[in-house]
Protein backbone atom coordinates (compact mmCIF):
# COMPACT_ATOMS: atom_id res chain seq x y z
CA UNK A 1 0.00 0.00 0.00
CA UNK A 2 1.15 3.18 -0.50
CA UNK A 3 -0.35 6.32 0.93
CA UNK A 4 2.46 8.77 0.14
CA UNK A 5 0.59 10.70 -2.42
CA UNK A 6 -2.22 11.43 0.86
CA UNK A 7 -1.92 14.84 1.81
CA UNK A 8 -0.35 15.04 5.04
CA UNK A 9 -2.68 17.89 6.23
CA UNK A 10 -5.28 14.50 6.94
CA UNK A 11 -3.22 11.25 6.99
CA UNK A 12 -3.75 11.80 11.07
CA UNK A 13 -7.66 11.53 10.12
CA UNK A 14 -6.71 8.50 8.57
CA UNK A 15 -5.21 6.53 11.07
CA UNK A 16 -7.92 7.91 13.44
CA UNK A 17 -10.88 6.32 11.39
CA UNK A 18 -8.48 3.12 10.67
CA UNK A 19 -7.93 3.12 14.93
CA UNK A 20 -12.25 3.32 14.87
CA UNK A 21 -12.27 -0.01 12.74
CA UNK A 22 -10.10 -1.83 14.60
CA UNK A 23 -11.71 -0.60 17.94
CA UNK A 24 -15.27 -2.04 16.30
CA UNK A 25 -13.65 -5.20 15.52
CA UNK A 26 -12.19 -5.69 18.51
CA UNK A 27 -15.72 -4.39 20.24
CA UNK A 28 -17.46 -7.75 17.90
CA UNK A 29 -14.70 -10.02 19.30
CA UNK A 30 -15.18 -8.86 22.80
CA UNK A 31 -19.46 -9.37 22.69
CA UNK A 32 -18.65 -12.80 21.01
CA UNK A 33 -16.79 -13.79 23.95
CA UNK A 34 -18.99 -12.07 26.51
CA UNK A 35 -22.02 -13.86 25.01
CA UNK A 36 -19.80 -17.73 25.05
CA UNK A 37 -18.56 -17.09 28.63
CA UNK A 38 -20.75 -14.49 30.37
CA UNK A 39 -17.68 -12.80 31.86
CA UNK A 40 -16.13 -10.19 30.44
CA UNK A 41 -16.25 -7.94 33.37
CA UNK A 42 -12.71 -7.79 33.67
CA UNK A 43 -9.88 -6.87 31.58
CA UNK A 44 -9.20 -10.10 29.38
CA UNK A 45 -6.57 -10.86 27.09
CA UNK A 46 -6.62 -8.41 24.68
CA UNK A 47 -6.11 -5.27 26.75
CA UNK A 48 -4.29 -6.72 29.19
CA UNK A 49 -1.59 -8.05 26.71
CA UNK A 50 -1.57 -5.59 24.40
CA UNK A 51 -1.91 -2.62 26.90
CA UNK A 52 -1.39 -3.20 30.36
CA UNK A 53 -1.20 0.52 30.91
CA UNK A 54 -5.07 0.44 29.77
CA UNK A 55 -5.72 -2.77 31.69
CA UNK A 56 -5.12 -0.90 34.78
CA UNK A 57 -7.70 2.38 33.78
CA UNK A 58 -10.09 -0.46 32.67
CA UNK A 59 -9.98 -2.03 36.31
CA UNK A 60 -9.49 0.83 38.21
CA UNK A 61 -12.71 2.05 36.62
CA UNK A 62 -14.47 -1.18 36.92
CA UNK A 63 -15.16 -1.01 33.03
CA UNK A 64 -15.73 -4.13 31.11
CA UNK A 65 -13.42 -4.69 27.61
CA UNK A 66 -17.00 -3.85 25.76
CA UNK A 67 -17.14 -0.28 28.03
CA UNK A 68 -13.43 0.24 27.25
CA UNK A 69 -13.69 0.00 23.39
CA UNK A 70 -17.12 2.09 23.19
CA UNK A 71 -15.68 4.41 25.02
CA UNK A 72 -12.29 4.29 22.82
CA UNK A 73 -14.43 4.14 19.60
CA UNK A 74 -16.25 7.65 20.86
CA UNK A 75 -13.16 9.59 21.64
CA UNK A 76 -11.87 8.73 18.61
CA UNK A 77 -14.54 9.26 16.70
CA UNK A 78 -15.03 12.82 18.17
CA UNK A 79 -11.62 13.44 17.31
CA UNK A 80 -12.02 12.01 13.70
CA UNK A 81 -15.03 14.70 12.90
CA UNK A 82 -13.26 17.19 14.68
CA UNK A 83 -11.09 17.15 11.19
CA UNK A 84 -14.12 18.23 9.29
CA UNK A 85 -15.61 20.40 11.78
CA UNK A 86 -18.80 17.80 11.53
CA UNK A 87 -20.26 19.34 15.18
CA UNK A 88 -20.88 16.70 17.49
CA UNK A 89 -23.92 15.61 19.28
CA UNK A 90 -22.19 17.03 22.77
CA UNK A 91 -21.35 19.88 20.75
CA UNK A 92 -24.62 20.51 19.50
CA UNK A 93 -26.38 20.37 22.95
CA UNK A 94 -23.63 22.62 24.38
CA UNK A 95 -24.59 25.30 21.75
CA UNK B 1 5.03 8.07 8.47
CA UNK B 2 4.22 3.58 9.59
CA UNK B 3 0.52 4.21 9.52
CA UNK B 4 0.24 0.77 11.54
CA UNK B 5 2.46 2.20 14.27
CA UNK B 6 0.32 5.28 14.41
CA UNK B 7 -2.61 3.30 14.62
CA UNK B 8 -1.48 1.36 17.48
CA UNK B 9 -0.11 3.97 19.64
CA UNK B 10 -3.98 4.80 19.43
CA UNK B 11 -5.43 1.32 19.74
CA UNK B 12 -4.02 -2.02 20.32
CA UNK B 13 -4.31 -4.10 17.17
CA UNK B 14 -5.50 -7.58 16.82
CA UNK B 15 -2.64 -10.01 15.70
CA UNK B 16 -4.30 -10.73 13.06
CA UNK B 17 -5.01 -7.50 11.62
CA UNK B 18 -1.41 -6.86 11.98
CA UNK B 19 -0.13 -9.59 10.12
CA UNK B 20 2.81 -12.01 10.77
CA UNK B 21 6.69 -11.10 11.14
CA UNK B 22 7.09 -12.92 7.60
CA UNK B 23 5.11 -10.11 5.87
CA UNK B 24 7.19 -8.41 4.44
CA UNK B 25 5.35 -5.12 4.37
CA UNK B 26 2.45 -5.13 6.54
CA UNK B 27 0.07 -3.17 4.68
CA UNK B 28 -0.01 -5.89 2.34
CA UNK B 29 -1.62 -8.06 4.42
CA UNK B 30 -5.12 -7.96 3.60
CA UNK B 31 -7.42 -6.64 6.49
CA UNK B 32 -5.01 -3.89 7.33
CA UNK B 33 -4.47 -2.68 4.16
CA UNK B 34 -8.46 -2.68 3.88
CA UNK B 35 -9.20 -0.33 6.72
CA UNK B 36 -6.58 1.48 5.81
CA UNK B 37 -8.29 2.33 2.07
CA UNK B 38 -11.29 2.66 4.21
CA UNK B 39 -10.33 5.13 5.91
CA UNK B 40 -8.63 7.09 3.26
CA UNK B 41 -12.24 6.61 1.10
CA UNK B 42 -14.18 8.04 4.39
CA UNK B 43 -12.02 11.05 4.64
CA UNK B 44 -12.26 11.73 1.23
CA UNK B 45 -16.11 11.87 1.70
CA UNK B 46 -16.07 13.91 4.49
CA UNK B 47 -13.98 16.49 2.86
CA UNK B 48 -16.49 16.30 0.07
CA UNK B 49 -19.35 16.50 2.27
CA UNK B 50 -17.93 19.20 4.74
CA UNK B 51 -14.54 20.78 2.95
CA UNK B 52 -15.00 21.14 -0.41
CA UNK B 53 -12.28 23.54 -0.22
CA UNK B 54 -9.72 20.99 0.41
CA UNK B 55 -10.76 18.84 -2.23
CA UNK B 56 -8.31 19.79 -4.31
CA UNK B 57 -5.53 18.07 -2.85
CA UNK B 58 -7.05 14.85 -4.11
CA UNK B 59 -7.25 15.58 -7.90
CA UNK B 60 -5.62 13.49 -10.38
CA UNK B 61 -5.58 14.61 -14.13
CA UNK B 62 -7.36 12.12 -16.49
CA UNK B 63 -6.81 12.18 -20.12
CA UNK B 64 -9.97 12.35 -22.17
CA UNK B 65 -10.38 11.06 -25.52
CA UNK B 66 -12.50 11.24 -28.57
CA UNK B 67 -14.76 8.43 -27.40
CA UNK B 68 -14.91 10.00 -24.07
CA UNK B 69 -13.51 8.64 -20.99
CA UNK B 70 -15.66 6.82 -18.44
CA UNK B 71 -15.51 9.35 -14.82
CA UNK B 72 -15.12 7.28 -11.91
CA UNK B 73 -16.17 9.77 -9.23
CA UNK B 74 -18.50 12.14 -11.16
CA UNK B 75 -16.21 14.77 -9.97
CA UNK B 76 -14.90 17.33 -12.11
CA UNK B 77 -12.84 19.88 -10.80
CA UNK B 78 -12.51 21.20 -13.93
CA UNK B 79 -11.99 20.78 -17.93
CA UNK B 80 -8.80 22.10 -20.33
CA UNK B 81 -8.45 21.97 -23.79
CA UNK B 82 -5.32 22.43 -25.01
CA UNK B 83 -4.50 25.07 -22.09
CA UNK B 84 -7.78 26.60 -23.03
CA UNK B 85 -10.87 26.12 -20.14
CA UNK B 86 -13.78 24.09 -21.23
CA UNK B 87 -17.10 24.93 -20.50
CA UNK B 88 -19.96 22.93 -19.15
CA UNK B 89 -22.98 22.33 -21.25
CA UNK B 90 -25.59 19.73 -21.15
CA UNK B 91 -25.39 16.83 -22.48
CA UNK B 92 -28.68 17.72 -24.79
CA UNK B 93 -26.63 20.66 -26.13
CA UNK B 94 -24.37 18.63 -27.62
CA UNK B 95 -25.10 18.45 -30.97
CA UNK B 96 -25.47 22.09 -31.43
CA UNK B 97 -21.73 21.97 -29.96
CA UNK B 98 -20.91 19.66 -33.15
CA UNK B 99 -23.09 22.47 -36.02
CA UNK B 100 -20.71 24.69 -37.37
CA UNK B 101 -23.58 26.92 -38.22
CA UNK B 102 -24.97 27.08 -34.55
CA UNK B 103 -24.04 30.04 -32.45
CA UNK B 104 -23.30 27.18 -29.65
CA UNK B 105 -20.87 25.53 -32.04
CA UNK B 106 -17.29 24.67 -30.12
CA UNK B 107 -14.24 25.96 -31.68
CA UNK B 108 -10.51 25.36 -30.59
CA UNK B 109 -10.87 29.02 -28.80
CA UNK B 110 -13.80 28.17 -26.53
CA UNK B 111 -13.64 24.34 -26.17
CA UNK B 112 -17.10 22.78 -24.47
CA UNK B 113 -17.58 19.68 -22.20
CA UNK B 114 -20.20 17.74 -21.33
CA UNK B 115 -21.06 14.60 -19.09
CA UNK B 116 -23.53 11.99 -20.49
CA UNK B 117 -24.34 7.92 -19.61
CA UNK B 118 -21.34 8.17 -16.96
CA UNK B 119 -18.60 9.55 -19.34
CA UNK B 120 -17.24 12.88 -19.91
CA UNK B 121 -16.69 14.29 -23.70
CA UNK B 122 -14.61 17.32 -25.53
CA UNK B 123 -15.88 19.20 -27.76
CA UNK B 124 -13.98 19.86 -30.26
CA UNK B 125 -13.28 15.98 -30.20
CA UNK B 126 -9.56 15.50 -29.25
CA UNK B 127 -7.24 14.09 -31.95
CA UNK B 128 -4.97 11.52 -31.30
CA UNK B 129 -1.26 13.48 -32.33
CA UNK B 130 2.45 12.51 -31.97
CA UNK B 131 4.57 13.47 -28.73
CA UNK B 132 1.67 12.96 -26.81
CA UNK B 133 1.14 10.79 -23.95
CA UNK B 134 -1.71 8.99 -26.00
CA UNK B 135 -0.13 8.70 -29.02
CA UNK B 136 2.26 6.29 -27.07
CA UNK B 137 -0.44 3.95 -27.39
CA UNK B 138 0.73 0.57 -29.07
CA UNK B 139 0.00 -2.74 -30.20
CA UNK B 140 2.29 -5.61 -30.06
CA UNK B 141 1.99 -8.53 -31.65
CA UNK B 142 4.07 -11.82 -32.08
CA UNK B 143 4.87 -14.32 -33.97
CA UNK B 144 5.67 -17.87 -33.14
CA UNK B 145 7.83 -18.47 -30.51
CA UNK B 146 9.14 -22.18 -30.33
CA UNK B 147 8.17 -24.17 -27.02
CA UNK B 148 10.62 -25.37 -24.29
CA UNK B 149 13.71 -23.00 -25.73
CA UNK B 150 14.52 -19.83 -25.96
CA UNK B 151 14.17 -19.34 -29.37
CA UNK B 152 12.40 -16.51 -29.29
CA UNK B 153 11.20 -14.53 -32.34
CA UNK B 154 9.60 -10.92 -31.52
CA UNK B 155 8.44 -9.21 -34.56
CA UNK B 156 6.06 -6.36 -35.74
CA UNK B 157 5.68 -4.35 -32.70
CA UNK B 158 3.55 -1.47 -34.62
CA UNK B 159 2.99 1.81 -32.53
CA UNK B 160 0.19 3.45 -33.55
CA UNK B 161 0.61 6.64 -35.73
CA UNK B 162 4.25 6.59 -36.50
CA UNK B 163 4.28 2.85 -37.27
CA UNK B 164 7.14 2.55 -35.00
CA UNK B 165 8.40 -1.12 -35.84
CA UNK B 166 10.94 -3.48 -34.37
CA UNK B 167 11.76 -7.03 -34.66
CA UNK B 168 14.05 -8.62 -31.87
CA UNK B 169 15.18 -12.24 -32.32
CA UNK B 170 16.79 -13.01 -28.60
CA UNK B 171 14.97 -13.70 -25.33
CA UNK B 172 16.86 -10.71 -23.58
CA UNK B 173 14.86 -8.46 -25.73
CA UNK B 174 14.45 -4.97 -23.91
CA UNK B 175 11.07 -2.95 -25.08
CA UNK B 176 12.29 -0.27 -23.07
CA UNK B 177 14.23 1.89 -25.93
CA UNK B 178 10.63 1.56 -27.67
CA UNK B 179 9.04 2.28 -25.00
CA UNK B 180 11.32 5.27 -24.08
CA UNK B 181 11.15 6.51 -27.63
CA UNK B 182 7.94 7.43 -27.15
CA UNK B 183 8.76 10.38 -24.62
CA UNK B 184 7.34 8.23 -21.72
CA UNK B 185 9.15 9.51 -18.74
CA UNK B 186 9.96 8.66 -15.15
CA UNK B 187 6.81 8.19 -12.92
CA UNK B 188 4.17 7.61 -16.18
CA UNK B 189 2.24 4.24 -15.61
CA UNK B 190 1.36 2.00 -18.42
CA UNK B 191 -1.36 -0.20 -18.58
CA UNK B 192 -0.82 -3.28 -20.30
CA UNK B 193 -3.80 -5.37 -21.72
CA UNK B 194 -3.21 -8.95 -23.42
CA UNK B 195 -5.98 -8.66 -26.30
CA UNK B 196 -5.42 -11.97 -27.49
CA UNK B 197 -4.66 -15.19 -25.97
CA UNK B 198 -4.46 -17.96 -28.92
CA UNK B 199 -3.44 -20.99 -28.02
CA UNK B 200 -1.77 -19.92 -25.38
CA UNK B 201 -2.88 -22.11 -22.25
CA UNK B 202 -0.30 -20.86 -20.04
CA UNK B 203 -0.95 -17.02 -19.56
CA UNK B 204 -3.27 -17.56 -16.58
CA UNK B 205 -5.32 -14.08 -15.07
CA UNK B 206 -4.59 -11.62 -14.87
CA UNK B 207 -4.54 -10.87 -18.66
CA UNK B 208 -3.67 -7.26 -17.69
CA UNK B 209 -0.22 -5.69 -15.84
CA UNK B 210 0.39 -2.61 -14.50
CA UNK B 211 4.50 -0.83 -15.23
CA UNK B 212 5.72 1.58 -14.18
CA UNK B 213 8.81 3.55 -16.07
CA UNK B 214 11.53 4.32 -13.28
CA UNK B 215 14.80 6.25 -14.37
CA UNK B 216 16.06 6.19 -17.66
CA UNK B 217 14.28 2.70 -18.26
CA UNK B 218 11.01 1.11 -18.39
CA UNK B 219 10.74 -2.36 -16.75
CA UNK B 220 7.98 -4.52 -16.25
CA UNK B 221 5.96 -4.59 -12.96
CA UNK B 222 5.89 -8.57 -11.86
CA UNK B 223 8.14 -11.53 -11.84
CA UNK B 224 8.74 -13.71 -14.69
CA UNK B 225 8.82 -17.48 -14.32
CA UNK B 226 10.50 -20.54 -16.62
CA UNK B 227 7.57 -22.96 -17.44
CA UNK B 228 9.29 -25.52 -15.26
CA UNK B 229 9.37 -23.33 -12.14
CA UNK B 230 5.51 -23.21 -12.70
CA UNK B 231 5.29 -26.78 -12.68
CA UNK B 232 7.28 -27.28 -9.61
CA UNK B 233 5.25 -24.43 -7.95
CA UNK B 234 6.21 -20.95 -8.76
CA UNK B 235 9.64 -20.47 -8.31
CA UNK B 236 11.24 -17.16 -9.34
CA UNK B 237 13.81 -17.73 -12.61
CA UNK B 238 14.95 -14.33 -12.34
CA UNK B 239 18.81 -13.79 -12.00
CA UNK B 240 18.72 -10.39 -10.38
CA UNK B 241 15.64 -9.36 -11.39
CA UNK B 242 16.52 -9.50 -15.03
CA UNK B 243 15.52 -11.29 -17.69
CA UNK B 244 18.38 -13.29 -19.19
CA UNK B 245 18.80 -15.24 -22.37
CA UNK B 246 19.61 -17.94 -20.20
CA UNK B 247 15.56 -18.13 -18.99
CA UNK B 248 13.83 -20.06 -20.69
CA UNK B 249 9.54 -19.19 -21.21
CA UNK B 250 9.81 -16.04 -19.68
CA UNK B 251 6.58 -14.52 -19.25
CA UNK B 252 5.25 -12.23 -16.61
CA UNK B 253 2.88 -14.19 -14.20
CA UNK B 254 0.46 -12.65 -11.72
CA UNK B 255 1.36 -9.87 -10.63
CA UNK B 256 -0.05 -6.63 -10.79
CA UNK B 257 -3.40 -6.41 -11.72
CA UNK B 258 -4.85 -2.87 -13.38
CA UNK B 259 -5.83 -1.16 -11.43
CA UNK B 260 -3.66 -2.44 -8.36
CA UNK B 261 -2.29 -0.19 -5.96
CA UNK B 262 1.40 0.70 -6.78
CA UNK B 263 4.07 1.12 -4.37
CA UNK B 264 7.23 -0.22 -3.88
CA UNK B 265 7.57 -1.89 -7.04
CA UNK B 266 9.96 -4.69 -7.75
CA UNK B 267 10.79 -3.94 -11.38
CA UNK B 268 11.62 -6.96 -13.88
CA UNK B 269 13.27 -5.67 -17.36
CA UNK B 270 11.87 -6.76 -20.27
CA UNK B 271 8.65 -9.04 -21.37
CA UNK B 272 8.11 -11.96 -23.53
CA UNK B 273 4.72 -12.91 -24.53
CA UNK B 274 4.14 -15.87 -25.17
CA UNK B 275 3.08 -17.20 -28.98
CA UNK B 276 -0.22 -15.46 -30.21
CA UNK B 277 -0.69 -12.71 -28.28
CA UNK B 278 -1.23 -9.46 -28.55
CA UNK B 279 -0.62 -6.73 -26.28
CA UNK B 280 -1.60 -2.87 -25.87
CA UNK B 281 0.05 -0.47 -23.65
CA UNK B 282 -2.11 2.69 -22.65
CA UNK B 283 -0.70 5.67 -20.87
CA UNK B 284 -3.25 6.13 -17.33
CA UNK B 285 -2.03 8.91 -15.53
CA UNK B 286 -0.07 8.44 -12.63
CA UNK B 287 -2.14 7.47 -9.71
CA UNK B 288 -1.00 5.35 -6.71
CA UNK B 289 -4.49 4.98 -5.61
CA UNK B 290 -5.94 2.92 -8.55
CA UNK B 291 -9.17 4.45 -9.52
CA UNK B 292 -11.05 4.79 -6.23
CA UNK B 293 -10.04 8.39 -4.61
CA UNK B 294 -9.55 9.96 -8.14
CA UNK B 295 -11.50 13.14 -8.60
CA UNK B 296 -11.21 13.56 -12.43
CA UNK B 297 -9.50 17.02 -13.33
CA UNK B 298 -7.45 18.61 -16.09
CA UNK B 299 -8.02 17.66 -19.57
CA UNK B 300 -4.80 16.85 -21.86
CA UNK B 301 -5.48 16.81 -25.32
CA UNK B 302 -2.83 16.12 -28.25
CA UNK B 303 -1.76 19.40 -28.66
CA UNK B 304 -0.54 19.72 -25.39
CA UNK B 305 2.76 21.43 -24.64
CA UNK B 306 3.05 20.90 -20.72
CA UNK B 307 3.29 17.32 -21.73
CA UNK B 308 4.88 17.09 -24.89
CA UNK B 309 7.34 19.60 -23.57
CA UNK B 310 8.33 17.18 -20.34
CA UNK B 311 8.45 13.85 -22.27
CA UNK B 312 10.76 15.50 -24.89
CA UNK B 313 13.50 17.26 -22.72
CA UNK B 314 13.67 14.03 -20.30
CA UNK B 315 14.33 11.40 -22.62
CA UNK B 316 16.08 13.65 -25.58
CA UNK B 317 18.71 11.22 -25.86
CA UNK B 318 17.28 7.97 -24.42
CA UNK B 319 16.79 6.13 -27.53
CA UNK B 320 19.72 4.21 -27.11
CA UNK B 321 17.63 2.59 -24.12
CA UNK B 322 20.08 2.78 -21.17
CA UNK B 323 19.17 0.57 -18.15
CA UNK B 324 19.87 0.84 -14.48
Amino acid sequence: MNLVSFPSKYEKAVILYSAMQVTLKKLGEVMDEYSLTQTGTNPTNFISEEDPEMANVVTQRGMSEAQWCQAKYNALKVEYLSFFNVPTQQQGAQK
Amino acid sequence: MNYITEIEKLVPIPTVLKGTAADDDVYDYEPMRQIIEDAGMDVIRNIEQFKKQDLNLFVTPIFVDASGTALETGIVEYVERNSKSCMEIQPAMKNMAKDSISLNYATEEYPIFYREHGKIYVLPEPQELKNTFESSKCLFSESVISDGTSNYSVTDVTFFEDSFIFTANTSAEDLSPKLVSHGLQTGDYLEIKQTLSGNDTYFSIPKSYVIRISANTVRFVGHVWNETSIANGLTDDLDNDHLEASDSWHYANTVYQVGSILGDILYVEGYQPRASESIAYIVKPPSTRGEQINIEGDYYNSDSNQVETATNSAFADSNTGTTE
